[in-house]
């Protein structure tokens, strides 16, 4: 501690400015609540700790929030825009080829076997239900039941899918915004396949 | 009136095995059940089979992407021996298998060298990605 003189000639503690040194990243004092968590989990925040931010805030899944729902979500609270991506229904496509945070309705190489549709599933919290944590929030879904897409009819193309997209239309254009995507198990799907999604198979974890 | 015959626009599934109707632009036809049928799109009436009844033979899960490290954290949390069989066999990404779950890989077609996520997601032209799948148009000449 650093002391200084006050005007009337008293020692006391010399007060700074806070200067920020980082981007602003609210986290609890997480040493408080150590003695409550198990060894495990204590080990992984560790590791999440060490990892670059971006990673930090997506790290259970293999994939990200999109570009256009993370300025969407800051948009809400700094400026309180409204929701500007919401929709009625939320469709799940497959690609068969690397998407990332730029993700929309017209990135290529998405899936086509035959009779390939994105899977459009309402948008309510009997699918998407309540997440939990506090300072880890976890939503997973879909929490009602096992999802299918259209059972394929042929090869097409783009059969082996690697990723899924999510997004906030099916026009299948630059009109369809991406909400998130993520790796998947290298799947090819064949005449007669459903590809279905298990239930609360999408985890999604931010801090 | 329900609709009948041939359907032509977007499609989509709803989740429980049905193919629908999705093109804004044909409102009447919006959300109702659709099934391939002999190189074509066919409304289904009320009663009859939806499309995954009429062609579904097996299921293929789509499966997350499982690293040493993840399944180490979510053994321990559950209190299975992270070295154990069960928990090993979890493992479905790494030594060569589901690479890409680390990095985007050199045979992807949206693999850039160049690229700091080694990505470059390509995007089609709005007219022909609007057709080229999830669409009618896409399937014409194939199928059962």
């Amino acid at each position: 501690m650093e002391y200084a003189l006050s005007p009337v000639g008293i020692l006391v503690p010399q007060k700074r400015l806070i200067r920020a040194t980082s981007p602003l990243v609210p986290c609890p004092p997480i040493e408080e609540i150590f003695q409550d968590i198990p060894k495990a989990l204590k080990e992984y925040f560790g590791t999440l700790l060490l990892k670059p931010l971006k990673e930090r805030i997506q790290v259970l899944m293999a994939g990200s929030l999109a570009f256009t729902l993370s300025k969407a979500l800051q948009d809400v609270p700094w400026g309180a825009t409204a929701f500007s991506l919401t929709n009625t229904t939320i469709y799940f496509g497959l690609w068969a080829a690397a998407i990332d945070d730029t993700l929309a309705g017209n990135t290529a190489s998405e899936c086509a076997y035959t009779s390939y549709a994105r899977m459009g599933l309402t948008n309510n919290t009997t699918i998407f239900a309540t997440g939990s944590g506090t300072t880890t929030y976890t939503k997973t879904f879909p929490s009602d039941a096992t999802k299918s897409w259209a059972t394929s009819t042929g090869t097409g193309t783009n059969n082996t899918v690697t990723y899924m997209g999510i997004l906030n239309g099916n026009a299948g254009t630059t009109a369809d915004k991406g909400y998130a995507w993520c790796t998947i198990t290298s799947t090819t799907i064949n005449n007669g396949d459903t590809p279905q999604l298990a239930v609360n198979a999408v985890t999604v974890v931010q801090d | 009136m329900a609709p009948s015959g041939i359907y032509h626009g977007r499609l989509a599934t709803d989740g429980l095995g049905n193919l629908i109707a999705d093109d804004p632009e044909q409102p009447e036809t919006l959300g109702y059940p659709v099934a391939f049928h002999e190189g074509s799109y066919v409304f289904v009436s009320p009663g009859e089979p939806s499309h995954n009844e009429r062609h579904h033979q097996n299921f293929a899960d789509i499966d997350g992407t499982r690293d040493a490290e993840s399944v180490k954290i979510a053994a321990e949390a559950v209190g299975v021996d992270p070295d154990s069989q069960q928990a090993q066999d979890m493992i479905n990404a790494g030594a060569g298998e589901n690479m890409h779950h680390f990095e985007t890989q050199p045979d992807d077609p949206h693999y850039d060298e160049d690229a700091p996520n080694k990505t470059n997601a390509k995007l089609d032209a709005d007219a022909l990605a609007a057709v080229i799948t999830g669409h009618t148009d896409a399937y014409k000449s194939e199928g059962q």
